[in-house]
């Protein structure tokens, strides 16, 4: 019997070493403009009468996706994965390319010191039910912020207003460009010695909070002024998808894609079924497919990428990307995503009807607008 | 190891710490297919990021160990495994049988608590503070009343007296 552990080791190794003789990326470093935490504070005081005392609540504007982290710490020691304070922060998204999922890459990096960064892929869009975008989480050891303080931060949908952080705290969601259209991004600064907050997207007996500590409660209120119900249990949108790899044939799924011979199919995710999303609040895209091609030796990822909420309809903008000079129909986005890891964010799409034809990884841009040129979407089908 | 750009190293970087992940998640999720590819996903991601290890902020096992405890609270929270960074990396899932199952299972069942338990008491108090309570060395040392470098040789000689005492288990 070989030991799986052993097998997972050669894989890992074996990966690691066809990773390390790829051709290297063109990459173009973007530096990271730093901006100051920029939050306008309107302090509301009311005092209710004489004797019921003073409830001060802070109101101030999301903090932007890039920007520095107050320099405020606090007293004890810092925690090994916190903040230090000073550092310069910036929170990046991308669509999630794999076959299924509708969702959204989201990573957030911190340029210091003590650099450090964290993503997670596949947080599903706001719909009405959840109207949040999941952010990162740090656990603190007895539930309470340390020294340096935290940077929260999570996307609300269009129907939110504002959203209360706490009893002493509003933050109005804050448009930016490159999210998806109609959803805003909630990023604010919490100081050490705060209570973690208890973010609705994730429940409760999850957190693995301390017994008895206490958090600060996120509730998003309506455009009306009153707050939201969200659903706990609302079910996670995915759709049933196959893995395959060759010699497996890829399965006849909901889309295909069509491609020259020149470009050798090894393996990818295809959506069996392709129903709309119902409950998506804003522009949401979902992968019908996703695709690893080799081509004249190197490898490069497409994807079919749709409109969540209506398939056949016109998918919305392909969030964070710009057209290319000179090539009409063609959008584009490259960045480092910070910290010295050099983690690329490089994808190219191309509308082909009711789709986006999104291409990543390859030799270069040259590379990525050949293939979404030479990729056409064979087949959508919507079940239902 | 993680610095290296021989993937040999990062081989080497995986056995050594592949017991310590093991142990971690098995007592933490349900079905030994689960732990095989929540460790998968755990290295895989482990090389993703391996430039935002920085050891002055505590050894790698403990890095490793955070990233195990996020995929398994993501993987909770999104009813499956994560599995974005292995397939990134190319790395397909490995299928097992019955009696590989088995031995994941036994290997799973290493109890680190019974490990640390084993532990001279000073060791194993240090290994606690830095690595479960997340204590930095300077506020152990100051809850111990002992300078940092003594709690760091307590923490250092734990983890080799852990780890060969995980070794040993059956």
């Amino acid at each position: 019997m070989i030991d799986p552990f052993d097998e997972l080791r050669d894989h890992l190794v074996l990966a690691i070493t066809h990773l390390e003789r790829r051709p290297a990326r063109t990459s173009r470093w973007m530096r990271i403009r730093s901006h100051p935490l920029a939050v306008t504070l309107i302090a509301l005081v009311f005092a209710a009468t004489a004797t019921a005392g003073v409830i001060s609540i802070t109101a101030e504007r999301s903090a932007p996706l890039a920007g520095q982290v107050p320099r405020q710490a606090g007293p004890g020691l810092p925690h090994a994965w916190g903040l230090d304070g000073g550092e310069h922060y910036r929170i990046t998204l991308w669509p999630v390319l794999q076959g299924g999922v509708s969702g959204v890459c989201m990573m957030i990096t911190f340029e210091g010191p003590n650099g450090m960064g964290s993503g997670t892929c596949g947080a599903p869009y706001p719909t009405h039910s959840m109207p949040y975008l999941a952010g990162g989480r740090i656990a603190y050891p007895n539930g309470t912020i340390s020294k340096g303080g935290a940077l929260e931060y999570f996307l609300t949908g269009p129907s939110v207003a504002s959203v209360r952080i706490g009893a002493h705290l509003i933050v109005t969601p804050r448009s930016e460009p490159g999210l998806p259209a109609g959803d805003h991004a909630v990023v604010f600064y919490l100081p050490a010695g705060s209570p973690e907050i208890d973010p609705p997207w994730f429940p409760a007996q999850q957190l693995s909070l301390p017994h008895g500590a206490k958090t600060l409660s996120v509730v998003a209120v309506g455009r009306n002024g009153a707050p939201i119900t969200v659903d706990q249990g609302a079910r996670q949108f995915r759709l049933p998808a196959r893995f395959w790899e060759r010699p497996e044939k890829p399965p006849s799924g909901a889309c295909a894609l069509a491609a020259p011979p020149s470009y050798y199919a090894y393996r990818g995710t295809t959506a069996i079924r392709l129903e709309p999303e119902s409950d998506v609040e804003g522009a949401a895209l979902t992968s019908c497919l996703s695709v690893d091609y080799n081509v004249a030796g190197t490898t490069l990822t497409a994807a079919a990428l749709v409109n969540a909420r209506s398939p056949t309809s016109a998918p919305p903008a392909l969030f964070g990307a710009s057209p290319v000079a000179g090539q009409p129909g063609v959008v584009n986005r490259e960045e480092d995503a910070g910290l010295k890891s050099g983690r690329l964010i490089a994808f190219t799409g191309r509308r082909d009807g009711n789709a986006w034809i999104v291409v990543e990884g390859g030799s270069g841009l040259a590379e990525r607008i050949a293939a979404v040129r030479a990729l056409h979407v064979a087949r959508i089908r919507v079940s239902g | 190891m993680l610095g290296s750009r021989d993937p040999d190293d990062f081989g080497r970087f995986y056995e050594r710490h592949v017991g310590a992940v093991v142990s971690y998640l098995g007592p933490r999720v349900r079905g030994a297919e689960v732990v095989f590819d929540l460790t998968a996903e755990t290295f895989a991601r482990a090389f993703e990021h391996r430039g935002q290890f920085d050891p002055a902020r505590g050894p790698a096992v403990a890095w490793v160990l955070v990233i195990a405890r996020n995929l398994l609270i993501d993987s909770v929270r999104r009813a499956r495994v994560v599995d974005e960074s292995r397939r990134r990396l190319g790395v397909a899932p490995i299928a097992v049988d019955d009696a590989q199952l088995e031995l994941i299972e036994t290997r799973s069942q290493v109890d680190l608590r019974a490990v640390l338990a084993g532990l001279p008491a000073e060791q194993s108090e240090a290994i606690i503070r830095r690595f479960v309570l997340q204590e930095s060395y300077p506020e152990i040392a100051a809850r111990l009343s002992c300078s940092e470098q003594v709690v760091r040789k307590r923490v250092s000689r734990g983890l080799a007296n852990a780890r060969q005492a995980v070794e040993e288990q059956p």
